[in-house]
């Protein structure tokens, strides 16, 4: 039986050979190695794994609404670009401000007549 | 389906008299193998709970030490399991939480300790000083002998050892308690 088992017999509660236990902690080595176990066996009961880490997002009320401005901005933006695309093109006229323009010939000309009474003197039917 | 006699509420505690004493006495150092097994607790727990339903289900050995060594069986089954599963995310996601730096680092430095053992090497010193087996349990558990159980927990030792040289040193100038049965 090595020093080791002994020592780890020892600590792990198992029955021991008094003799061979007191020739381990007379070595230096013995000792030492005794020493590692329980700082070993110490470092295990505090060095646990932790529970999960729980992600949680940091609240930022202004970055939120910036963002849905920004978002808002742009879809109006890309719908007033599509409507400009879709639209079919206005036809121009260009006005005719030429010097040789007449106006339009009259369909009926009524003509002045001197001494003629134009109002109306009775019932018309 | 559970055994006659065997139920199980809300999936928490067996309530037979034996499982519920075996649930009392186990689930703590179950857990807290676990832990060690797969580096999160939460996880543990859950696998804990599973190995307890599945215990229940199970027809137990007669003598105490047997169902102790038989309920971490199981559960060191299903930690494999789950670390086999999940054997890259386990790789790329170490659990710490928002502790004090070196208590995150000393765990950390624990978990790559473990990881370089061979695998049952660090099953049986995990079975030991996170569980608080003895040697007849152990042997029991992982199916090897009580002599295996000896030379591979030295060998853990020896190589955590080294790996740990410095980590050790720390806790030494602390101080170091003895504790003959690591089963609190």
């Amino acid at each position: 039986m090595t020093i080791e088992n002994t020592i780890d017999a020892f600590v792990d509660g198992a029955i021991v050979d008094t003799t061979a236990l007191d020739a381990a902690l007379a070595s230096s080595d013995g000792r030492a190695y005794l020493f590692d176990v329980l700082a070993l066996r110490q470092t295990m009961q505090t060095s646990m794994p932790a529970a999960a880490v729980r992600v949680t997002r940091i609240r930022r009320p202004f970055l939120r609404y910036a963002s849905a401005a920004v978002v808002a901005l742009a879809l109006v933006g890309a719908g007033y670009a599509a409507g400009l695309r879709q639209a079919p093109a206005a036809e121009v006229t260009a006005a005719n401000t030429s010097d040789g323009a007449r106006p339009p010939e009259p369909t009926r000309v009524i003509e002045l007549t001197p001494g003629v009474n134009w109002h109306e003197s009775r019932g018309g039917d | 389906m559970p055994a006659p006699g065997v139920l199980v509420s809300d999936g928490q505690m067996p309530e037979t008299p034996h499982a519920e004493r075996l649930y009392l006495e186990c689930q703590p150092r179950v857990v807290r193998y676990l832990t060690r097994l797969v580096g999160h607790a939460d996880t543990a727990r859950d696998l804990a709970q599973e190995t307890f339903l599945h215990a229940a289900r199970s027809p137990l050995p007669e003598s105490e030490p047997g169902q102790r060594a038989w309920v971490f069986r199981i559960a060191r089954n299903l930690g494999l399991n789950h670390l086999r599963d999940t054997a890259q995310h386990a790789r790329m996601a170490p659990d710490l939480d928002g502790g004090t730096g070196p208590a995150q680092e000393t765990t950390l430095l624990v978990r790559e300790a473990l990881a370089q053992l061979a695998p049952l090497d660090r099953d049986i010193f995990l079975l030991r000083e996170a569980a608080g087996l003895s040697y007849a349990e152990i042997a029991e558990a992982c199916a090897v002998t009580e002599d295996a159980v000896r030379s591979r927990l030295q060998r853990a030792r020896q190589a955590l050892r080294v790996l740990l040289h410095g980590t050790l040193a720390t806790e030494r100038a602390r101080g170091v308690r003895f504790s003959g049965r690591n089963d609190e």
